[in-house]
């Protein structure tokens, strides 16, 4: 089945015939560079990398990989952190980047219309003095691909009000696995089975995106913005829930815990109070005409829940000092310690207190420190787990701690991913997630996109259990494709999970 | 509703009273290998094409219980069959509701409408019904039970088959229970309505209107007889052409805000009739855009379980019509509208201006509805990367996939490979989405 180095040569020099000279890259040292992506705790080299710059490209390219029978990847700009551009086995990435084009920008219709390899950032400043703006704002924005936010269903600060990146998306051009390309959208609500809304978020196993139209939105007229220091961070997940049932949608609701306001203390001199336990920064956004009855009700909220200390903005420079310590949050973290692994769950928003709780247990369990950011408006916690990436053991106990953490979240009726994806990291903890008949309906979705298994194999869902585990078993599916160079795939799963 | 309007070759009705007896009696179906038709209000049971084969009917209204409703997490789990006037009952209760158009919401069950995914005025502003589905549970065509999501607002686990569930018309797995998203509810709404005399004063409003601050929540062109002497607008005479419908949802303030906008806007352009309706008259006219898919006055024999309006104030009398939904961008709506109605005077047409979508009447006196859809409709939106599909046809006209649909799913490969693998036998609805046809 695996064919082997003599067949990497072969498809390299077959796709610079298609790219380019320029356009693959195949040395061990080249390729060393995208054997992970953000998530760095697991590594996988690719055979070979493409850069495509056409739909036409992406076309043949696939079209070998099937004749080779090799798995394919798509990769944006890698900033995943849950190892979604990790090529599980080995196989042919296929980098995005070269298609970075702006195609149309439409305001009469509100739609952008791009190539997957545009940076999220990079559309922001071509919108500016258009009065529209793409909502979606992943943290990783300024390096993160359209393709990729599209192929994740990326979220960020402004999901509560704004949604996922799944309601920006208006059509899609793709390439699926036999090499067909197809189109749905940009017309709303096409009858029939909702492809499009399977594709977003299905993080490459269902097909290589590469044309997008996205939904665009009217900037806000106005901003209220304010920071609350609250002494007792349960007091400051109440106040969050209150707000939402006092019937406000905030464009943001931001919270920092006290482990990461010491960074941030360390690093920047905000001026926190230290034995603050948690800071969190309320925006509502909107017309102008609805902000200050909104925001009366915020500070009253706020005070009834104790905050200590409440500051309002009144100007866009304030308002951007507001922001600044939640922006350079993570970046403070780096002071703290030499490595860090940004996790991603989501409780109901009722249940942040007691999944804070949990987190400090876990984290006096196994002697990990645990710093927290959270998109708290929509339940969504990014504790930051702090080690030593070259000390096995912490590692080893990083690890531990975040699958516990994670399953903390299920068992408070959450998910183990808002936001990131499934990538590699989080294939253990899908079967905790959800049962064998749920992962079966997933598969059956997959096998009807790709049922050579080509794309991105052994990635979102974990391998299929044996038959007796599942009421109505289906045919198996065609063998996995496997990797040219028959590198084992290495996923923690397939070590048999985590503790 | 009468059981008589289901207009299936029904041999046995069912009423499972939880998640165990529906899956149990999907895998006796699947055993005998008989076809099953879910069932919620019956509101839209002549939307897609007609059943194939004679099966059981699976009724979900014994399954309308509210599961779990922590309001303060903006979620709600309910099973499939509460309808959704319940529904949104239970919610207001805590100052929320589902911000989703569904007509006849008295029967209308929640686990119909996302089967269904029909969209109306809401959807420009609030998005599709799909955006409110976070999980569900449902059973498929071997008597799989599954779950698909979650109970949280955000989640990126695996694939969203939620959405896949969503718009499947019960041709994949029959929705039992679902979770979803729901908002606070606007504190008040209102709209500007404004009589229009030409077609390029409309597409300039349009335009004016997507590239303001305002935030209308729906944006809606009103064409044809059923808007000649509105109940709540008044008269709609030539030379006018259309009414511009604004809706706008929030709070006092905002509302109040973006109505003088509106009004000094449209004084500028010199329009003379504008109208503001405040409440009660502006929830009038919320039901009216969302009723507007099944007006009982329009075709009294598609007896929706509702009875027929007997009054002619929609100007159409007792005509039989086909009604169709055509989906475009945005730019293309009021080019649209102006050419369905220019076909025949007696078309009415609804257009969803700000997100690209109308729904038209087209009367059946003297065109066939063959030809309405394949000389005239389908070729009016296949320039435009459109699509269209017929929502309801009178008893009698029976029409092929080919004609409900310009892109029939059954003909789509994926789609196909899809419902193979959920509903290999072919149980499920045979017929209603064109498979088994």
């Amino acid at each position: 089945m695996h064919a082997g180095w003599a067949a990497v040569s072969v498809l390299a020099r077959k796709f610079r015939r298609i790219v380019g000279w320029d356009g693959v890259l195949s040395t061990p040292s080249d390729l060393a560079v995208y054997e992970c992506d953000g998530y760095t705790l697991e590594k996988h080299r690719p055979d070979l990398v493409v850069f495509p710059r056409s739909t036409a490209e992406v076309v043949e390219i696939v079209r070998l990989c099937g004749q080779y029978r090799v798995p394919i990847l798509a990769r944006g700009a890698g900033t995943s952190l849950a190892g979604g551009c990790t090529p599980l086995g080995g196989g042919v990435l296929v980098a995005m980047t070269r298609m970075n084009h702006i195609l149309q920008i439409d305001p009469r219709n509100r739609m952008a219309v791009v190539e997957p390899g545009v940076l999220n950032v990079q559309l922001a400043r071509a919108l500016e003095g258009t009065g529209l703006h793409f909502a979606p704002d992943p943290s990783s924005q300024t390096a993160s691909t359209l393709g990729g936010n599209v192929a994740t269903n990326a979220g960020g600060p402004h999901t509560l009000k704004y949604g996922v990146t799944g309601n920006h998306v208006l059509g899609l051009e793709v390439v699926l696995a036999d090499g067909s390309c197809l189109q749905l959208g940009p017309a709303l609500d096409p009858p029939g089975y909702d492809l499009l809304g399977l594709l977003v978020g299905s993080e490459g196993t269902l097909a290589i995106l590469t044309k997008l139209w996205l939904r665009l939105t009217p900037n806000p007229q106005d901003y209220r913005t304010l920071r609350a220091v609250f002494a007792d961070v349960e007091d400051a997940c109440n106040a969050i829930s209150d707000i939402i049932g006092q019937g406000i949608i905030p464009a943001a609701m931001e919270l920092m815990d006290q482990g990461i306001l010491a960074a941030v203390e360390e690093a920047y001199h905000f001026g926190f109070p230290l034995d603050a336990e948690a800071v969190v920064i309320i925006e509502v956004d909107g017309l102008s005409a609805g902000l200050d009855e909104q925001l009366a009700r915020i500070v009253e909220v706020c005070r009834r829940w104790n905050a200590r200390q409440i500051l309002h903005a009144s100007s866009a420079e304030e308002r951007t000092q507001l922001w600044k310590c939640r922006k350079m949050a993570v970046g403070a973290v780096g002071r703290l310690s030499p490595s860090y692994c940004i996790q991603d769950g989501v409780v109901p928003r009722t249940q942040l207190p007691r999944i804070v709780r949990r987190i400090a247990e876990i984290s006096r369990q196994h002697h990990i420190r645990i710093v927290n950011v959270a998109h708290a408006g929509d339940g969504n916690i990014h504790p930051i787990l702090l080690f030593d990436q070259d000390n096995p053991e912490e590692v080893r106990r990083a690890l531990a701690a975040s699958y516990e953490l994670l399953a903390a979240c299920l068992e408070c009726g959450g998910s183990i991913t808002a936001e990131h994806g499934v990538g590699v990291e989080k294939l253990p903890l899908m079967p905790r997630q959800f049962a064998p008949a749920d992962l079966e309906a997933m598969r059956r979705v997959r096998e009807a996109f790709d049922p050579e298994g080509l794309l991105a194999p052994g990635k979102l869902l974990p391998a299929k259990p044996p038959p007796d585990q599942l009421a109505d078993a289906t045919p198996p599916a065609n063998p996995p494709a496997a990797s040219l160079t028959g590198q084992q795939s290495f996923s923690l799963y397939h070590r048999g999970g985590l503790p | 509703m009468s059981e008589n309007n289901f207009p299936f070759p029904e041999v046995q009705r069912f009423r499972p009273a939880s998640l165990e007896e529906l899956a149990e009696l999907v895998r006796q179906a699947v055993a005998s290998r008989t076809p099953i038709y879910p069932i919620g209000g019956g509101t839209s049971l002549r939307y897609g094409g007609l059943p194939t084969r004679p099966g059981w009917g699976l009724s979900l209204q014994q399954l309308r219980r509210m599961v779990d409703y922590p309001a303060r997490d903006l979620t709600i789990t309910v099973e499939a069959g509460l309808p959704v006037a319940e529904l949104q009952t239970l919610l207001a209760q805590q100052g929320q509701w589902w911000p989703v158009d569904a007509p006849q919401p008295d029967q209308a069950t929640v686990g119909g409408v996302v089967a269904c995914n029909l969209n109306g005025p809401h959807r420009y502003a609030w998005g599709s019904v799909s955006d409110y589905v976070l999980g569900l549970t449902a059973v498929d065509g071997q008597g799989m039970v599954f779950a698909a999501g979650s109970r949280v607002v955000k989640n990126a686990a695996g694939y969203n088959l939620c959405r896949l569930l969503a718009g499947s018309l019960g041709a994949l797995a029959v929705i039992a229970q679902v979770t979803l998203r729901v908002q606070p509810l606007p504190e008040t709404t209102a709209f500007a309505a404004a009589k229009l005399e030409d077609w390029d004063l409309a597409d300039r409003l349009l335009r004016q209107l997507m590239q303001s601050q305002l935030l209308p929540t729906a944006i809606q062109l009103a064409v044809g007889p059923a808007w000649t002497d509105d109940p709540v607008l008044g008269e709609l005479k030539p030379p006018a052409k259309a009414w511009l419908i604004v809706g706008l949802e929030g709070s006092a303030k905002e509302v109040a805000w973006q109505v003088e906008q509106l009004q000094s806007a449209w004084q500028a352009e010199g329009l003379r009739q504008v109208q503001i309706l405040r409440e009660p008259q502006s929830q009038a006219m919320w039901r009216r855009l969302v009723e507007f898919p099944v007006l009982p006055g329009l075709d009294s024999r598609l007896a929706n379980g509702l009875p027929p309006v007997p009054n002619a104030h929609h100007g159409v009398g007792e005509e039989r019509f086909l009604v169709v939904q055509a989906g475009v961008l945005p730019s293309q709506v009021v080019a649209l509208a102006a050419r369905w109605v220019q076909m025949d005077r007696r078309i009415s047409v609804l257009a969803h201006a700000g997100h690209g979508s109308l729904v038209g009447y087209f009367p059946l006196d003297g065109v066939d509805a063959r030809r309405w859809l394949q000389e005239s409709i389908f070729p009016s939106v296949s320039s435009q990367h459109g699509h269209v599909h017929v929502l309801s046809a009178p008893t009698g006209v029976v029409l092929s996939p080919a004609e409900l649909w310009s892109q029939p799913p059954c003909q789509d490969r994926l789609m196909q490979a899809i419902k193979q693998r959920f509903d290999p036998d072919g149980i499920l609805n045979p017929g209603r989405l064109g498979f088994d046809a």
